[in-house]
């Protein structure tokens, strides 16, 4: 469940930024459309915790999260929250399973292997176990984000711009691969695109508009 | 996989910068752990070597010469006094005196010198024999157990002294008499490990042999016995003390001072108290005889402030290196975040905090500095066992790398204060890392 209310944010020197009032329930898939420049990136960043709003309030899973402090919304993200970046980063240093156990770790949560190799397998990353982010193919890395993004379980997946940088087939594929292991991990889904290849792959939309 | 197997992978990442970090500190804690080692030897070589000498007495020249040459047996005697003149230090009653102790230098073997003595010398250092027994007789001697191992002596083993102190190979004396092993002591790091000991006439008959010969018949049956007593002397081995006891008795004994016309190197002398008369005695020496008389402790301690400002000036080498070690580990600390700000970015989506960065760069900092030191006191020993070789060539002094000083804790504990120093600002900046901005960059 993300609720929010008027929620304003003003880069230093920049406009306020307005959003509109979002509700999205529990389990659901939405996305949020925007040409650049409208803040869908900025949004993302409020809702996950990584900007604080100037007003307005934010509610994930019944905590506003706008009043926390800037420690415990870093407990917050890492416990309930999963994101899917447009370019995905990784620890360099660490092999694929490496980094999921840092998610894990830096989560609180126990180090589980066995979950670790679950969600590589089914995200057809079975045989990546061990390699080094760097040795992976670009539709690899984004797999590998979203198995980072959801190693946890978490209540809430962001994804900003997750197949902008991918062809249709990939395209597809991620889109497949985020709703479904949203929906296996009773996980709300909320990605944030410009692509207007993913209209059709969603019923709820909502668009953001230039201020 | 938790902060500390992070930053370990991520130094492991960056192979050369780490060698180059990990170089750095190894030097300069290896140099100062090899002049710690080297010092501490030193030190405890001129400690233990004091043995509780108050006055060295010998012919007037450098006092420190004289010092380093009877006391350390590293330096040329400064010439010899004649025995006559040194009655008064024999003298059991002399208010100053308590103990003296003949020397008479001059001959080595190998470059390990022989020492013509009385056995109080060994009291002096404390030194007991292992195997064999103490001399007792002209040309008998008693080697330490350095001299042992590197001149390859064993018991019973005969041989030639060279005339001189140093080991040329020419002045050989291969006429006349052969000196032969009665006993090895046990090694005790003083001096006496470096030393081939016999009685004081000895010196003086592989010098004199003409003088030798006629002075045969004021102690000579001493003389005789030992000249056809070889064999003899062989099977005594395994006679028990008492035999040796009552054969030592029927000699009669050896006394130097009824040989006024010979001459030693110098005297050892060993004071019955600190009053003031005998903080004048050495004085009244300097300036009322021909002798020279000069008090260890002030001698050693003039070498020392020598050899310190030696030691100084690679202490202050040390000292830069690891400085710009630890620079250097700022440096390359700080310059890795921004090849790396996306990966502390992330470290925070997945819920690290700010306190998290800041722990990952500090650790990896710690890190390089505990295995920097640890290939530091590697090569600090390892230059100890290397260079202690070399070292001994010259100094006769066994050096060991098997020491561990409480100074070597101290160094571990001011690189990890060092490199938290020089990772804190690489620290506090990464933990600031905005990773909302850094994010959307993309």
């Amino acid at each position: 469940m993300i609720t929010t209310n008027n929620l304003t944010y003003q880069y230093k020197g920049g406009a306020v930024m307005r959003f509109p009032n979002i509700e999205i329930a529990q389990g659901a898939h939405s996305l949020i459309l925007g040409t650049s420049g409208t803040g869908k990136t900025t949004l993302l960043h409020l809702l996950s915790g990584m900007l604080s709003p100037q007003a307005g309030s934010i509610e994930i899973q019944d905590q506003d999260i706008s009043k926390l402090s800037e420690a415990s919304l870093d407990a917050f993200r890492g416990k309930n929250i999963g994101i899917v970046f447009q370019v995905p980063h990784f620890l360099s240093a660490l092999t694929v399973a490496e980094n999921l156990e840092i998610a894990q770790k830096l989560s609180k949560h126990p180090i589980n292997i066995q979950r670790i190799e679950e969600v590589l397998t089914k995200l057809n990353l079975g045989s990546k176990l061990n390699a080094y982010p760097h040795q992976l193919s670009q539709g690899e890395k984004q797999r590998v984000s979203i198995a980072r993004a959801i190693i946890n379980k978490p209540a809430v997946i962001f994804a900003d711009e997750p197949t902008s940088a991918l062809d249709d087939k990939n395209c597809f594929e991620v889109t497949k691969l985020l709703k479904q292991t949203a929906s296996e991990n009773n996980a709300t889904l909320v990605i944030v695109t410009h692509d207007n290849r993913l209209k059709e792959e969603f019923d709820k939309k909502i668009i953001l508009e230039e201020a | 996989m938790n902060l500390i197997k992070l930053a370990w992978k991520n130094l492991r990442s960056k192979p050369l910068s780490m060698l180059l970090n990990l170089l750095l500190f190894g030097l300069g804690v290896g140099l100062v752990v090899f002049l710690l080692l080297i010092n501490f030897q030193v030190s405890q070589n001129f400690e233990k070597n004091l043995a509780g000498i108050d006055l060295v007495v010998g012919a007037k020249g450098s006092p420190m010469q004289m010092i380093l040459c009877n006391m350390y047996h590293i330096d040329a005697p400064t010439g010899n006094i004649p025995v006559k003149d040194t009655r008064a230090f024999f003298n059991p009653k002399h208010p100053v005196v308590k103990e003296a102790i003949p020397l008479s230098l001059g001959d080595s073997y190998k470059a390990y010198r022989i020492v013509g003595t009385d056995t109080t010398f060994l009291d002096l250092y404390d030194a007991k024999v292992a195997k064999g027994r103490i001399w007792r007789q002209d040309y008998e001697v008693v080697i330490g157990s350095l001299v042992a191992d590197r001149a390859h002596l064993h018991l019973g083993d005969q041989f030639y002294s060279s005339h001189g102190l140093v080991d040329d190979g020419i002045n050989i004396h291969d006429h006349g008499q052969k000196f032969r092993v009665v006993g090895i002591l046990e090694p005790n790091q003083t001096v006496t490990d470096q030393l081939i000991l016999c009685n004081t006439p000895t010196i003086w008959a592989v010098h004199d042999h003409e003088e030798h010969d006629h002075e045969e018949g004021e102690h000579g049956e001493g003389h005789d016995a030992e000249h056809d007593d070889h064999d003899h002397a062989g099977h005594d081995h395994d006679h028990d003390h008492a035999d040796a006891v009552i054969e030592d008795a029927a000699a009669k004994p050896f006394n130097l001072l009824d040989h006024p016309e010979e001459a030693i190197t110098s005297i050892l002398v060993k004071f019955r108290n600190r009053g003031v008369q005998a903080l004048n005695f050495p004085r009244a020496i300097n300036e009322q005889t021909d002798l020279m008389a000069a008090q260890p402790s002030w001698q050693i301690n003039r070498v020392r402030d020598m050899m310190g400002s030696g030691t100084d000036m690679l202490r202050l080498l040390a000292a830069a290196i690891i400085f710009v070690s630890a620079i250097s580990l700022f440096i390359s600390l700080f310059s890795s975040l921004r090849g790396r700000k996306y990966e502390l970015a992330i470290l925070r989506v997945m819920g690290g905090s700010r306190k998290t960065l800041f722990a990952l760069i500090i650790i990896e900092g710690l890190i390089l500095a505990v295995l920097g030191y640890l290939l530091g006191i590697l090569l600090g020993h390892l230059g100890v066992g290397i260079l202690g070789g070399e070292l001994e060539a010259s100094y006769k002094y066994r050096f060991t790398p098997w020491l561990w000083l409480k100074e070597e804790y101290l160094i571990l504990l001011v690189l990890l204060i060092l490199s938290f120093i020089a990772s804190l600002i690489p620290a506090i900046k990464a933990s600031r890392t905005p990773i909302s901005e850094t994010l959307s960059e993309g």
